[in-house]
């Protein structure tokens, strides 16, 4: 989304939510849900850091210095730190990932979890000293903000 | 982990099918399909969880993960490995790898057949096209179109030693071990495609840009197609050894491709090959004598068929010219009484001329242009072979056709 049609949600909900508050519902809107919007309301939309695929890969590398995790968690730590793969879907870090183990920077260990496979990634010896020997301070912050968001 | 709220079997289902979808449209093998098919769909599940806890119904939870996700062609074509990988490692590429294969040796088949056939022609060793392309010539023929059948039974090789049969007796199964030794076959099959086609291309087209320097706008093309052959040869070379290779590569499989490698560079080098001939021949001033001559083993077969079969009797023949082609001489003979037009073919050979083979031109005014030798190896080929330069058989011709490969004294047909 742009900033531009971010900063329009924003008016748009700042206009709308005065008026479902005062307005007289037969079905009351759920607290939790009021309680949400209230969050949106007062929310500041964060700028999304937006890398290509080739930028993500070192930073995947960094977050994983940090110890093994799966897809999951590590896609959602992403989202939570406003990091994304430039003009793909979250998905698209499955490719990135699976490239970095092609490579033999990451491995994948298996897990069973109540009968379905899990992969858990982790560093390769030669991934870890990759990420040793690369020096890339542009990327602290948000290796920082990515391991904050875990 | 968000939440932990059932999911729907409706919704879970969409997911599992889109989670396989990406996995087809990725190309992956069956080993990794499993197992990323299931890490997608708990990506998507979690992402439903994560909508319903926020307020969200089923449907629009399932929708906001289906976005999330992104574009199904784009998250497969990250997941999807280059093409050459997935072609050489794949399970599920194995009828591909065999494919290439077989392809490689027929486009390797045809290219040696007219590489072959040129160097005979710069070597002024004149032998016609069909020499490479008929099994008339046990050796032309494998140097011809009989190689692509080594293809076909390298590729054979291969699956029957990639067969691993588990008998009830264990000392069976050992001894099974011992169809390893087929690979050999692989291995002279791989040094075809390897060594020999690359060497028949880098030793003919410097050769070809010699003697026809001024072609050059047909030279480019005759290389282009030649640098493609070789980049196609190695990769269904490449392609083969990786079947062979697959998860075991035992010292026994080693050894025995790496015997075939050997056997066909010995083959194709080493040992001699056909008996050689002469490069150089003197001059011939005087007309050579056909009763008085020696005959090769060709000739002498020609000789004695046409002697047994009372054909193409040397006594009514008028002597039109003789004229040399390097080692060859054609002394080209015309029977009137048959209305027929033939060479007599010597060459040098062994210190001497030698009476090889005759070229017939034309018999009772039909268009023939094939040599004897190859009538009387193989009669059938040359009946189909006349048929169709003629253009099918008429009774008349089938009657000259019939006095030929029956063998009896030709009698001209009535007018």
């Amino acid at each position: 989304m742009s900033e531009d049609a971010k900063s329009r949600v924003e008016q748009l909900l700042r206009a709308v939510a005065p008026i479902l508050k005062q307005q007289d519902r037969t079905v009351a809107v759920p607290a939790h849900v009021l309680a949400k919007l209230k969050a949106t309301q007062e929310k500041k939309f964060p700028a999304w850091k937006e890398l290509t695929a080739k930028e993500m890969e070192p930073l995947l590398l960094q977050v994983l210095a940090q110890g093994q995790m799966d897809g999951f968690d590590l896609i959602s730590r992403l989202e939570k730190a406003h990091v994304r793969i430039k003009g793909g879907g979250e998905a698209v870090n499955y490719g990135v990932l699976s490239k970095l183990v092609t490579a033999g920077l990451v491995q994948v260990d298996l897990e069973d979890r109540s009968g379905q496979m899990r992969k858990l990634y982790r560093l390769s010896d030669t991934g870890r000293m990759q990420v040793e020997t690369a020096h890339a301070p542009e990327f602290q912050s948000l290796v920082s903000a990515v391991l904050a968001a875990g | 982990m968000a939440g932990n709220y059932r999911i729907p079997p409706a919704v879970n289902e969409v997911f599992v099918q889109i989670a396989s979808q990406v996995c087809e449209r990725a190309r992956m093998d069956y080993d990794e399909w499993l197992v990323n098919s299931q890490e997608l769909a708990f990506h998507l599940q979690e992402r439903w969880r994560e909508g319903i806890q926020d307020g969200l119904s089923t449907e629009a939870a399932q929708e906001r993960a289906l976005k999330l996700f992104g574009d199904l062609g784009q998250v497969a074509r990250s997941l999807r490995k280059p093409w050459l990988q997935r072609l050489l490692h794949y399970k599920r590429f194995q009828p591909q790898r065999y494919g290439f294969f077989i392809l490689a040796f027929f486009f390797y088949t045809w290219f040696a057949v007219v590489d072959t056939h040129w160097r005979k022609l710069l070597e002024d060793d004149v032998y016609a096209p069909y020499y490479f392309l008929l099994p008339i010539d046990g050796s032309f023929w494998t140097d011809g179109v009989g190689a692509m059948f080594v293809g076909f039974a390298a590729a054979l090789c291969v699956v029957v030693d990639k067969w691993r049969p588990h008998l009830k007796f264990g000392w069976v199964n050992r001894l099974l071990v011992v169809k390893s030794v087929l690979l050999a076959v692989a291995g002279y099959a791989l040094f075809l495609l390897v060594v020999r086609f690359s060497y028949l291309a880098a030793v003919n087209l410097p050769d070809a840009f010699d003697e026809f320097g001024a072609y050059t706008k047909i030279f480019i093309p005759v290389c282009f197609a030649h640098l493609m052959g070789i980049a196609l040869g190695w990769l269904g070379a490449v392609c083969l050894l990786y079947e062979i290779w697959g998860r075991r590569w035992t010292q026994l499989r080693l050894n025995t491709v790496f015997a075939g490698f050997l056997l066909g560079w010995f083959v194709c080098f080493g040992l001699g090959g056909r008996p050689g001939h002469d490069s150089t021949a003197p001059i011939v001033h005087d007309t050579l004598n056909f009763n008085a001559v020696d005959d090769t083993q060709n000739g002498h077969l020609v000789r004695k068929w046409m002697e047994q079969k009372c054909w193409l009797s040397t006594q009514d023949q008028h002597l039109k010219g003789q004229h040399q082609n390097g080692r060859y001489v054609y002394q080209t003979c015309e029977s009137p009484s048959t209305d027929d037009y033939y060479d007599l073919v010597y060459v040098y050979a062994d210190g001497t001329w030698k009476f090889d083979d005759v070229q017939i031109e034309t018999i009772h005014g039909l268009e023939f242009d094939w040599y004897l030798s190859v009538i009387v190896k193989n009669l059938t080929m040359a009946q189909g072979q006349f048929s169709l330069q003629n253009g099918g058989l008429s009774g008349a011709d089938r009657k000259i056709l019939n006095q030929i490969f029956d063998a009896k004294p030709f009698t001209k047909p009535a007018p």
